[in-house]
């Protein structure tokens, strides 16, 4: 079980996410925007961040630049974007920790994406744990 | 001036001259003398010819049929004198071009396609085997970079170095066969010249230079209209394909959670149907396909119909709309009712949208010196930036306002209300503060019901004035 952040502003598509995530035995934080997005990875420990591109206050690029100084524990983040420019957007990201994955999209498909990438990027072990 | 080594025409076919007659003229001294033999001829003829005839030995044996035939003949030569005389008369009527005058007719040939060469806003630029150029307009020259006050550009190496020269000179080598687009600087901006090579019917190489650089700012608008377009297409699609697949699934069977998909299903594919069907009424406007189904319109009716239809939103959210129609009685615009009623709905709309819970929205309306009806709708909402006040009316253009749950709304709707109102001849404006709320103003021309049966229906092209 991992703590899964989802920031999208479209409410339908947000609870859908946060619908799926919940079923698979995640525990979901919503953010409708990236200034709240980077405010919860802050105040909370994010294994994951699954965002989109457009998103008012702080668009999806923004947030991914700011995200791993703002939340140390955070492994992997997953960019969901329906826009067409997905190559522009790579070459602003950090290719090593940040995923694409394009809009439409199954559900059951990112599920399976959001496991390989927790997977691949093991959690921390904590200082002073035996 | 044109940069040719040789004097006459450029770079085309010589015009056409006055046509040379193909033989001398018979004179006139020529046709008297045949007409005076021909008279004598047929007084002999038809006076005494049997006297004729004796007076030269004839026998009197064919006197008789010799003279029908000196009849015959008269008869015959008399026809040719007279078309003579009408082929002479037609001669002196057709200008006979002097040597001289066919030279300057030659010349001024030359000036008017050397001018028109010169005026021409396409480059044009004709190099030789040899590499001398024989042909360079001031649009090429301006084009290359040449400063105006240089002397001709003689030869191919002497033209400025850069991108064009090299695309010239691939075209030239057949390296490359397609027109090649360059990067040019012209008085301070840069622009992009395509260059483009003219068949030659002879040794030389012709090369055309256009400034296509509208044309890549016009691909440019259009992609970024189909990336928009792609984007606002794919968001309710997702929301579709993931409740969807949601709906698939045993362990959402809960009939709450079904439900919900249902709706939202049934939502966004209502979303994606209005959206599909504003962007093709924006390519209808701008195609300038769209009518106007133009009729007498009662606009405090119009506005109370678009009013009623959003009551129950408004109630929902606990917004009050009220209605100012009393000083617009009998007024009239000539309009389409549908497309008006989409102008109204759309406002009253984003003032409900843009209004949190307990506020008003208040639509009015009333007629300004008889010439003028002006329909105001007023929210008490969150108001406008100032920086977007412009851009909201830009297709897909929406506030970037987490205090508005970015919801339904194809972000087409002021982009079509703004040309609607424009093909009705009306203006439309927005005043706005963050404190006060928005205030949407449409202004459209009133008339009698009278006038506006007599109206035409403008074409989209009447709006150019708006």
């Amino acid at each position: 079980m991992a703590t899964v952040l989802v920031a999208e502003d479209q409410v339908h598509i947000r609870h859908v996410l946060a619908m799926w995530l919940q079923r698979h035995g995640h525990r979901v934080i919503e953010a409708c925007n990236g200034r709240i997005a980077l405010d919860a990875l802050a105040s909370n420990h994010v294994d994951l961040l699954i965002s989109d591109v457009n998103m008012p206050e702080m668009d999806g690029i923004e947030l991914s630049k700011r995200a791993f100084d703002a939340c140390p524990a955070l492994r992997k983040i997953l960019i969901v974007t329906s826009r067409c420019d997905q190559q522009e957007i790579v070459h602003q990201l950090d290719p090593l920790r940040t995923q694409m994955f394009p809009k439409p999209f199954s559900p059951s498909q990112l599920l399976k994406v959001v496991d390989a990438a927790l997977a691949a990027t093991p959690a921390p072990v904590q200082e002073g744990v035996a | 001036m044109p940069h040719s080594a040789k004097t006459g025409p450029v770079g085309g076919r010589s015009a056409a001259l006055p046509a040379a007659p193909a033989a001398r003229p018979t004179s006139w001294l020529t046709i008297a003398v045949f007409g005076v033999a021909i008279a004598v001829t047929v007084a002999f003829a038809c006076t005494a010819p049997g006297v004729a005839l004796g007076a030269v030995g004839v026998p009197a044996a064919t006197r008789a049929v010799d003279s029908q035939a000196l009849i015959v003949l008269a008869a015959g030569a008399t026809t040719g004198f007279i078309y003579l005389v009408v082929t002479r008369i037609q001669q002196c009527e057709t200008p006979r071009a002097r040597p001289e005058q066919v030279e300057r007719i030659k010349a001024n040939c030359a000036d008017s396609s050397s001018d028109l060469l010169e005026r021409l806003p396409v480059g044009v630029v004709r190099i030789t085997p040899s590499d001398r150029i024989s042909v360079m307009n001031r649009a090429a020259r301006r084009f290359l970079g040449v400063p105006e006050q240089s002397p001709p550009i003689q030869d191919l190496h002497s033209v400025p170095a850069g991108a064009l020269r090299d695309a010239m000179l691939m075209l030239r080598q057949a390296v490359e066969a397609a027109p090649i687009d360059c990067a040019s600087a012209d008085r301070g901006a840069t622009r992009l010249i395509r260059v483009t090579q003219i068949p030659s019917r002879d040794d030389c190489f012709d090369v055309m230079l256009t400034d296509v650089t509208w044309v890549k700012e016009l691909e440019a608008c259009r992609d970024e209209y189909l990336h928009h377009i792609t984007h606002e297409l794919r968001t309710p699609l997702t929301a579709i394909q993931a409740y969807a697949e949601t709906l698939n699934q045993d362990f959402f069977d809960d009939e709450e959670t079904r439900k919900k998909c249902f709706d939202v299903i049934l939502t966004e594919s209502r979303r994606l149907s209005s959206l599909v069907e504003d962007i093709l009424s924006v390519a209808r406007i701008e195609a300038g396909a769209a009518k106007l189904n133009r009729a007498p319109l009662d606009v405090g009716e119009s506005l109370r119909a678009a009013a009623l239809a959003f009551q129950a939103i408004a109630d929902n959210k606990h917004i009050e709309l009220i209605l100012e129609l009393d000083a617009c009685e009998d007024s009239y615009v000539s309009g389409d009712r549908e497309k008006l009623h989409r102008v109204w709905a759309n406002l009253i709309s984003n003032a409900i949208k843009y209004t949190p819970s307990g506020g008003l929205v208040t639509i009015r309306a009333f007629t300004r010196r008889g010439t003028t009806v002006v329909v105001e709708v007023s929210d008490t909402g969150i108001g406008i930036p100032p920086d977007h006040r412009e851009r909201i009316f830009a297709k897909f253009y929406r506030i970037p306002d987490s205090r508005v749950e970015q919801q339904p709304g194809t972000g087409l709707g002021l982009s079509i209300a703004r040309e609607i109102v424009r093909m009705h001849g009306g203006t439309i404006r927005v005043d706005s503060d963050a404190s006060r709320g928005t205030k949407f103003s449409v202004e459209l021309p009133a008339c009698s019901t009278v006038g506006a049966l007599a109206q035409k229906e403008p074409s989209y092209g009447d709006c150019a004035r708006c």
